[in-house]
């Protein structure tokens, strides 16, 4: 019965050994605070919230296949931002343009950029 | 694991989180994001993913804290529940994504960030423990549940049957065929 125990323990330190990675908890709060925020602010605010998540512009995040299609709008030119990425997809979306984020340095395409 | 937390505080805190008070919510944050971090990002078996659930979880908090019933559940119970389905909508409608989302990038990075010092961690261990994710990704979904409410947030039979919706007997049963397979795993891996 023992050695049943300790095997359950030996398997359950593996899976947790197996489980570990870097959390950052402050990111996380900061995250989810400033989703609230923008909620309050509206129909903008939701929709840039919502596309904003970290898989697809976090720092060190890379979109699929090199870029991510965030939202196809009005009629628009190209420019590139080199700037964070995560403040670069809410500008593009509160302007409500169509945004394209580059997979390696955040710059972004979009007709916000000449506006 | 998550740092210890009385039952009480953790009702206060969601007091005031229904209260509008959003530095609990940092709080509960604190207190809780690190394990359900570890246990959406296991269960999904990509770290993204992962920080996008607690994300969503923390964010369900907030928006229903209002509905908690300490009487019914405790904090960490009703949080774990949200998480949890959350984790499983996300991986039925998440397949067309895993198509094109890089898990190795993301499996790479926590690699070469793990929390582990480098001098006392050797390539068979390394090697050991990516055999072991993938012996948790493998096992079916309820058996996968119910060995990372364990293993991973520290959650008795009784939190994690009333996380899952099911009796103490299920919950044991599930624990018990979730070990055997990983048990069997590493074996087949040690004769290697």
């Amino acid at each position: 019965m023992n050695d049943n125990h300790d095997d359950d323990d030996r398997i359950d330190a593996l899976v947790r050994a197996a489980s570990q990675r870097t959390t950052d908890e402050a990111l996380l709060a900061n995250n989810v605070l400033r989703r609230i925020r923008q909620d309050r602010q509206g129909p903008a605010g939701k929709r840039a919230g919502l596309l904003a998540l970290p898989s697809f512009a976090g720092p060190g995040r890379f979109a699929p296949a090199g870029f991510a299609l965030v939202l196809l709008a009005t009629p628009f030119a190209v420019a590139r931002y080199p700037v964070d990425q995560t403040e670069a997809v809410v500008t593009a979306l509160a302007l409500g343009d169509l945004a394209l984020i580059g997979p390696t340095d955040g710059a972004i395409f979009g007709r916000g950029a000449f506006e | 694991m998550e740092q210890p937390t009385s039952a009480q505080e953790a009702q206060r805190l969601m007091r005031e989180i229904a209260a509008g008070r959003e530095s609990a919510l940092a709080r509960l944050i604190a207190i809780y994001g690190r394990g359900l971090t570890l246990y959406a990002t296991r269960f999904l078996g990509n770290a993204a993913e992962g920080d996008d659930v607690a994300q969503e979880t923390f964010l369900r908090v907030w928006q229903t804290a209002g509905r908690f019933d300490p009487d019914r559940a405790g904090a960490s119970t009703w949080i774990y529940r949200i998480a949890a389905n959350l984790c499983i909508d996300r991986q039925r409608r998440g397949r067309f994504w895993r198509l094109f989302v890089r898990d190795d990038v993301h499996e790479m990075a926590d690699l070469l960030q793990d929390d582990a010092p480098d001098a006392a961690t050797t390539i068979a261990a390394r090697r050991q423990l990516a055999q072991v994710r993938g012996a948790i990704t493998a096992l079916p979904e309820r058996q996968r549940m119910a060995i990372l409410l364990t293993a991973v947030a520290g959650m008795d039979t009784n939190e994690i049957a009333a996380i899952m919706g099911a009796n103490q007997g299920a919950v044991e049963q599930l624990l018990v065929r979730a070990r055997r397979s990983l048990r069997a795993q590493a074996g087949q891996d040690n004769e290697r």
